[in-house]
């Protein structure tokens, strides 16, 4: 149920929006987010954009995904 | 210095080769004679140079024929005749029969390859076999054994089976059943609503169980039920058309390899697998292993697995992995044998594939498991009956027949000290079990040449053979007390005769105080017993039903303990056992375990027996080791084990929403420690050390290791049933052994 | 990588007593499995999964009374997806809908909403299930329902909350906790707040942790720093998407809609306050006053013991029926079903990962 993929807006309709998800687009509901702007990164969980993002921490999260390499871990 | 010698032998000498190889051994050495079957066994004399007779002997006693056993052999030295040359001599049909029927052997390796060689003249034939294996006591009418006594009488050999039927060197040098494609049995494949064809049976019959139909299979004693193992849907379908929601069905499985992809198997349990006997043997189920029908055992994770024994099944299952093969009959009935039978099944299968070999003698599968390397019978029947038991030396002592119980009935005749003791019989209360009952009993008095002389019974004056024996009036009748009989049975299979400790829990036994007894111990010998302790007794609200409908129990037991809410459903459960209407008492440790399991919510009422002590045994954590609280009064004689502390223990337990993995498991551990401490106080008491431990309670795996490995730590020697089951189809060994010694001390 | 799990391993070692970690959240229980990194643990720490899914957590009478629902020839249930297969008394919506049966699966309550605007002769009812991860949304609905008067939709409700859950499993005596492991976006909408009592009344640490492998282990080192260090707080590892006090429009819209109720969880049993209802104010939007709803009561095989694994206190691998009679192909309890849920995981994982 829950998406942990950064989802960056690229469209906006008022309380709605479109989101892009690596490339492939979907409608969400922005209403419990405040102030969503073109290009914020937002968490979506069932059709509707539960939070936003800002720069620092959709890079750490790219840091994290980055480092992870358990095969270095279990070697 | 050329010398005679004329040797008897006894045992199981007849349709296991032992002719030929004398033949074999006896022209190596370049000695004359003669060897014969006889209704005592084999005669035989064999005359030459005194140092190639003394190796003839030594060799075959050495090596003697795959499945013979030689119980005795008398010689006589006698002068020399003259023979030249060795023969086989046609059989001598007169005097007492002595002679061991072997029970049926499943396909060796050698037959096993002729069936797959497409270069062998048996390709493909489904009735292939030889000295070595195939069809024996399912077919036998009589002894000697002869083709003419089987029901291969039928068919006649044609000139190549004749050939190797007279070949002294060949596998099949007197094989009664020996036949091929041309001459012998032929397989008919029927399809349900229409006609019946002898083209290609086989393949067809294959094609509908990768189609996932049912079909009825005549194998050896009887017919199966067969179909898909590997489909669930498949399996539902049999389920649902046979009535048989829970209860486990067997698999066969193709060969060892194939099953071990689904099954955990040891050593021990892959002995039983590949020998002879070919019984199902209960075993571990791999989880998340190769894909199965999720609804072969729903309560368990073991599954009846066994592997083929006929040609016939080897064929089938050349391109399945896995085939259910349950019994051919409905609910409890005996297994259909005879086309004639088939009605029944007709709402069942979609075809039926049979052959025209009668079958003799109705045998069902046998079906036990391996537990610390030690066999535990479920049930006795193809590949181990009749083979006798031994309960006393050969001395002379009258015929005896003892007719069991009523519950998966078996019978025993015994003759010289010789236990032979019948397959599974069924329950008596189906009226076709009955009829099978009373022939097989005429069938193998007539087969074994035992009339009876004195009867043995059940003291139940309900069960059907009871009935059986009192028309009897003629004869002496011994009647002996049910868990009397479960203890002797471990007594007689271990040669024990000095009083031991005897544990005898299960569901229920006619008691000699009138109540219905189960969680019992007895200090017996094999002539009689006394009961100095047993479970608290309670009531059994609405007597047989409380089995069928265990909820009854657990009512019966909080109610008594004062631990349970009177609701509506209740109620009359309350009035029942208050006004002692239909609710006989019963001190039954079967009973007790079905309403603990009701208490854990883990069963209302039954669709098979043992359901609820199944799922109880199920879900238990072997990991815990921990014991709830018990008592064993002994303030009066018999001392009662009373486990009413236990039972607020576990409602305690209940209440703190204890997972009930965790207090099934406390459970055994309570009955574990209850009976330790009995059996510690009587050897106190009375100087026991050994113990017996009998009645179908003890199918609990859990329960029986448990018990065992308290007792022998603490020093007592421990006996179980090993070559019957500890259920009631272990009842008549015990009836005839406490018969014999009754006899000898003269008190019958 | 290699610093986390050695730091642990030293934490653990210093600590030199079995710990028991809970996790309470459905995708760190997959997360966990996925990864493999309850292989990477050293013996003395293990890391349970507890109620966190909520699919597995729903009472048997509630896929009871959805089946009931479906075959109303007036009705239309819709429902995410990993409602579908999960077994009730008799049947499971999946069931249903192969025998013909009206259900409609989901991406968002959203869409059920808009599904009733295209059907006006159809009642659509959707089940609400979820915690606070997915109450904002489904009350979100409810409220646009009202607005917009789409009178013939409502919905089933059956959605539950974490910290109570969390209480009762700390005062069950059963259950072992040394430290929770908290959702990550349950905590995107109600804040790390709501945890506090737990090291207030119980001492036991609370790490709020996020989705990655990485993640997970920081979390479990911070909490094993926490046991040694004697202290329970409620510290947020998971800082890219979780504060303080949460997400306030969501909690506004919870609370206009919904309000707490006693709530039956699986294998649990009631938890007061841990549920949330829909107000009278919005109830002709609740299925059970708009269109009557029959609860009765549900049968699930005894031997099934999902109960048991989601307080934590048994393993798939103490279950008979686990692998045997209960597969992701016919499942007998939710826990097996759900792609969250702990049975699941250990089928499609357990293989490759030290149990």
């Amino acid at each position: 149920m829950c998406l942990a993929v950064p989802a960056v807006i690229v469209e906006l309709h008022g309380t709605t929006a479109t989101i892009s998800v690596e490339g492939a687009l979907r409608e969400v509901d922005v209403s419990l987010i405040e102030d969503p702007r073109l290009g914020d990164f937002v968490l979506v969980h069932a059709g509707f954009a539960i939070h936003k993002w800002d720069k620092s921490e959709v890079e750490e999260l790219a840091a994290i995904r980055a480092a992870t390499d358990l095969r270095e871990v279990l070697a | 210095m050329t010398t005679r010698v004329r040797a008897r032998i006894v045992g199981r000498v007849q349709g296991v080769g032992f002719r030929p190889t004398v033949y074999r051994y006896a022209t190596q050495l370049g000695l004359g004679g003669y060897v014969r079957n006889d209704t005592q066994g084999v005669t035989l004399e064999v005359e030459g140079d005194d140092t190639n007779v003394g190796a003839f002997f030594n060799h075959l006693t050495t090596e003697p024929p795959r499945q013979a056993v030689i119980a005795d052999m008398k010689t006589e030295v006698l002068r020399a005749k003259g023979y030249r040359g060795f023969q086989v001599v046609a059989s001598e049909p007169e005097g007492d029969v002595a002679v061991d029927v072997s029970p049926d052997l499943a396909t060796c390796d050698d037959c096993l390859q002729e069936i797959f060689d497409p270069q062998n003249r048996r390709y493909g034939y489904a009735f292939t076999n030889c000295t070595n294996c195939g069809p024996r006591f399912t077919i036998i009418r009589d002894l000697p054994y002869d083709r003419d006594t089987t029901s291969m009488t039928g068919f006649t050999m044609c000139e190549p089976c004749a050939r190797e039927y007279l070949d002294p060197r060949d596998r099949r040098f007197h094989a009664q059943p020996n036949a091929c494609e041309d001459c012998g049995p032929r397989l008919e494949l029927n399809i349900s609503g229409g006609s019946a064809t002898t083209d290609s049976p086989l393949a067809k019959a294959q094609e509908l169980l990768r189609r996932g139909r049912v079909v009825a299979i005549k194998s050896l004693g009887g017919y199966h039920l067969a179909c898909d193992a590997t489909s669930t849907e498949c399996v539902a379908r049999l389920r649902e058309r046979k009535q048989r929601p829970h209860k486990a069905l067997a698999v066969m499985f193709r060969d060892l390899p194939t099953l071990k992809r689904f099954c955990d198997v040891n050593e021990s349990e892959e002995a039983e697998l590949l020998s002879v006997a070919r019984p199902i043997v209960i075993v571990g189920r791999k989880r998340r292993g190769a894909k199965l029908a999720v609804n072969l055992s729903p309560d368990t994770n073991t599954i009846g697995a066994f592997l083929p024994y006929t040609p016939l099944h080897h064929l089938l299952l050349k391109d399945i992995d896995a085939l259910v093969m349950t019994s051919g009959n409905i609910t409890d009935d005996p297994i259909i044998s005879d086309e004639n039978e088939l009605g029944v099944l007709e709402s069942i299968v979609e075809a039926s594939l049979s052959h025209n070999r009668p079958i003799v003698h109705k045998c069902d599968d046998s079906v036990l498991r391996v537990i610390n390397g030690q066999r535990q019978f479920s049930r006795r029947a193809r590949g181990f009956a009749p083979n006798p038991i031994r309960i006393a030396p050969a001395s002379g002592a009258p015929h005896i027949l003892a007719v069991g119980g009523e519950l998966k009935n078996t019978f025993c005749l015994v003759r010289d000290g010789n236990a032979f003791l019948s397959q599974h019989i069924g329950d008596l209360k189906e009226y076709r079990a009955y009829e099978f009952f009373a022939t097989e009993i005429a069938a193998l008095q007539r087969l074994l040449r035992i009339v009876p002389e004195v009867l043995a019974y059940d003291l139940h004056p309900g069960y059907l053979s009871t009935k059986f024996a009192e028309k009897f009036t003629a004869l002496p009748r011994v009647g002996v007390q049910h868990h009397h009989a479960h203890i002797a049975s471990v007594m007689a299979e271990h040669d024990l005769h000095e009083p031991v400790i005897g544990v005898a829990l299960d569901g229920t036994g006619y008691g000699t105080d009138g109540t219905i007894w189960g969680g019992e111990f007895l200090v017996a010998d094999r002539c009689d017993f006394e009961r100095v302790a047993h479970f608290k007794p309670y009531p059994l609200p609405g007597g047989d039903k409380a089995i069928e409908e265990p909820w009854r129990m657990a009512a019966s037991v909080l109610l008594t303990e004062g631990l349970g809410e009177v609701t509506p459903k209740l109620r009359p459960i309350q009035q029942m056992i208050g006004a002692g209407v239909n609710s006989p008492s019963t001190s039954s440790a079967g009973r007790l375990f079905d309403a603990v399991a009701v208490i854990l919510g883990l069963c209302d009422v039954t669709t098979y027996e043992a359901q609820a002590a199944i799922r109880l045994e199920s879900i238990a954590d072997a990991r815990v080791r921990d014991v709830y609280p018990f008592q064993v009064q002994t303030r009066e004689q018999p001392w009662k084990l009373d486990f009413g502390v236990t039972l607020r223990a576990i409602r305690r337990d209940r209440r703190r929403a204890a997972a009930i993995s965790e207090i099934s498991a406390k459970f055994h551990n309570t009955i574990v420690a209850a009976v330790l401490q009995t059996c510690r106080f009587l050897r106190a008491q009375r100087g026991l050390h050994r113990v017996t431990l009998s009645g179908g309670v003890f199918h609990n795996e859990l329960l029986l290791r448990r018990t065992v490995e308290a007792l022998q730590s603490r020093r007592f020697e421990v006996f179980t049933n090993t070559a019957v089951p500890p259920n009631d189809g272990g009842l008549a060994l015990g009836q005839a052994a406490v018969a014999m010694e009754r006899i000898k001390r003269r008190c019958v | 990588m290699k610093t986390l799990v050695q730091t642990i391993e030293e934490l653990a070692g210093r600590l030199g007593r079995d710990v028991e970690l809970m996790e309470v959240c459905g995708t760190h229980t997959m997360v966990a499995f996925r990864t493999g990194l309850r292989q990477l643990l050293p013996e003395s720490v293990r890391l349970r999964s507890g109620p966190g899914c909520p699919v597995c957590v729903t009472d048997a009478s509630y896929i009871d009374a959805a089946v009931e629902l479906c075959r109303r020839p007036d009705v239309v249930v819709a429902t995410f997806g990993d409602l579908l297969r999960v077994p009730g008394s008799e049947s499971s919506l999946d069931r249903e809908r192969a025998a013909g049966g009206s259900v409609r699966i989901v991406y968002s309550p959203s869409d059920a909403l808009v599904l009733a605007k295209e059907c006006p002769s159809k009642r659509v009812v959707f089940l609400g299930v979820g915690f606070e991860t997915t109450a904002p949304t489904v009350a979100w609905s409810i409220w646009r329902a009202a607005r917009d008067g789409v009178r013939n939709f409502s919905v089933l409700c059956a959605h539950k909350t974490m910290p109570r859950a969390m209480d009762a499993l700390l005062r069950d005596q059963q259950v072992k906790i040394d430290g929770f492991l908290c959702p990550g976006h349950v905590s995107v909408i109600t804040g790390a707040a709501v945890y506090r009592f737990i090291g207030e009344r119980y001492k036991i640490p609370c790490v709020i942790a996020g989705f990655e492998a990485w993640d997970i282990l920081k979390s479990i080192n911070m909490l094993l720093t926490q046991i040694l260090d004697g202290r329970a707080a409620v510290e947020i590892e998971y800082s890219r998407s979780v504060t303080e006090h949460g997400n306030a429009a969501a909690q506004r819209l919870i609370v206009e809609v919904f309000e707490p109720n006693d709530a039956i969880w699986r294998g649990i049993g009631t938890i007061s306050g841990s549920g949330l209802a829909i107000r009278s104010k919005y109830s002709n939007f609740d299925a059970t006053h708009a269109i009557g709803v029959k609860f009765g009561e549900a049968h699930v095989n005894p031997l099934c013991r999902c109960g048991d694994i989601l307080r934590g206190i048994s393993t798939p691998l103490d279950c008979r029926l686990f692998g045997c009679t209960c597969t992701p192909a016919h499942p007998i309890g939710p826990c097996m079903v759900s792609s969250e849920g702990t049975c699941a995981a250990y089928y499609k994982y357990e293989g490759r990962v030290a149990a």
